[in-house]
């Protein structure tokens, strides 16, 4: 128990400073690894695996796997809520300022420039993911062949992903739904 | 950005359990991080329930980028509090935690198994597309209230090649809230203005006036 808590106050902490998502806590971990020696850097790369394969924000999956390593199911739900007690509190108070001040003219000036800030990174956000799914540079540096730098199949169901995404704009959540059942019979 | 405030405070009242459910759901599809939740977000608040704008999830994404948090629990927590204040806030970020949380809770035990089946990594590859057409299905609609003058699109093009370069959203998202609002005090003539939804109201205003 006495583990379970120390994680939990160490938890709150990376929560208090992670700006930025899921992936800026992965340096914490090593910090973690080093001071308490819980578990090792291999379990670490094990971790981001994981969370990358599971539903949902990948900060929360990571902190759950490392309360259920250190502490069980307890430990777990102490970890992951203790990670976002302190993003609770700031978010609430910023929504608050906000809802209070929505016509204020230098926030709208502020949010012109947030605006297309947001776009942007979405947009890098999803060309990093393509770059790792639609490039294939090991399997060309291996064979030398042209063809096995861009995957041909990915392509094909970019297109196809593209025409029913366009279709289904009023429900995303069939897209992910059909992406899973293809990914069952299709290897890309 | 004040279009459906009158509306939302007085018609729309949406229950906590569903404003929970809803973002369960989202937490269920959520995949490969918290940038995907964009899409998810615009069907179910902004056309489904009608409870915030297209243009202000876009802030609450730039926002949620430099406050501590998971990008995707921020998000949830803005529009919980649109809808219902901060049980609302509290009832949203639950809500779509709650799925990660239960998915690393039930495959902790025979982890090591799951991942190095053929199916599942073939089934993640498959998904990891499907999530780049949202995100840039997403982006198409961003668009036009975003990126709509030759400043806003300078910004763009400036973030996209910081975050190329791996340049901290932190900093992106600071200058570019600094480069909007310096460039609105010290143009206020050039900046037409600030928001293009209250730009086409007061646009709609004038025309009426002069009528």
């Amino acid at each position: 128990m006495h583990n379970v808590l120390l994680l939990a106050f160490e938890y709150m902490k990376i929560g208090a400073v992670a700006i930025g998502g899921g992936y800026t806590v992965i340096p914490f971990l090593y910090y973690l690894v080093e001071k308490y020696h819980w578990f090792n850097v291999a379990e670490i790369t094990q971790m981001i695996a994981v969370s990358n394969l599971t539903p949902g924000p990948i900060g929360i999956n990571m902190a759950t796997f490392v309360g259920v390593k250190v502490g069980g199911i307890i430990g777990s739900a102490f970890t992951t809520i203790a990670f976002m007690i302190p993003s609770v509190i700031i978010i609430c108070c910023l929504a608050k300022f906000l809802k209070k001040n929505q016509e204020n003219k230098y926030i709208n000036f502020v949010m012109y420039g947030l605006r297309p800030a947001a776009v942007a990174l979405i947009g890098v956000a999803g060309l990093k993911i393509m770059n790792t799914t639609f490039f294939h540079f090991e399997k060309f540096k291996a064979a030398h062949n042209l063809f096995d730098i861009i995957s041909l199949k990915a392509l094909i169901l970019l297109v196809i992903f593209t025409a029913i995404g366009l279709k289904m704009r009023k429900n995303p959540m069939i897209l992910i739904v059909l992406a899973i059942i293809a990914g069952c019979f299709i290897k890309v | 950005m004040t279009g459906n405030d009158n509306q939302t405070a007085e018609t729309k009242k949406i229950s906590l359990l569903k404003l929970f459910w809803i973002f369960f759901k989202i937490g269920l599809v959520l995949f490969g991080g918290g940038y995907a939740i964009l899409p998810f977000l615009k069907s179910e608040m902004c056309d489904k329930e009608n409870i915030c704008t297209m243009e202000e999830i876009t802030n609450y994404y730039a926002l949620s980028q430099c406050f501590p948090g998971l990008v995707a629990g921020n998000v949830s927590m803005f529009t919980g509090y649109k809808a219902r204040g901060v049980a609302g806030a509290i009832a949203a970020v639950t809500g779509v935690c709650l799925p990660a949380y239960l998915s690393i809770v039930l495959i902790f035990s025979f982890l090591s198994v799951i991942t190095h089946y053929p199916v599942v990594q073939s089934i993640f590859s498959v998904l990891d597309i499907a999530v780049c057409v949202l995100i840039f299905l997403t982006i198409l609609e961003l668009w036009e209230f975003s990126i709509y003058d030759k400043f806003t699109m300078f910004i763009f093009i400036t973030a996209v090649a910081a975050a190329m370069f791996n340049i901290s959203p932190f900093i992106i998202v600071i200058s570019a809230g600094s480069a909007g609002l310096l460039r609105n005090i010290l143009l206020p003539k050039a900046a037409k203005c600030a928001c293009s939804e209250k730009c086409e109201k007061e646009a709609g205003k004038e025309q009426s006036n002069d009528a």
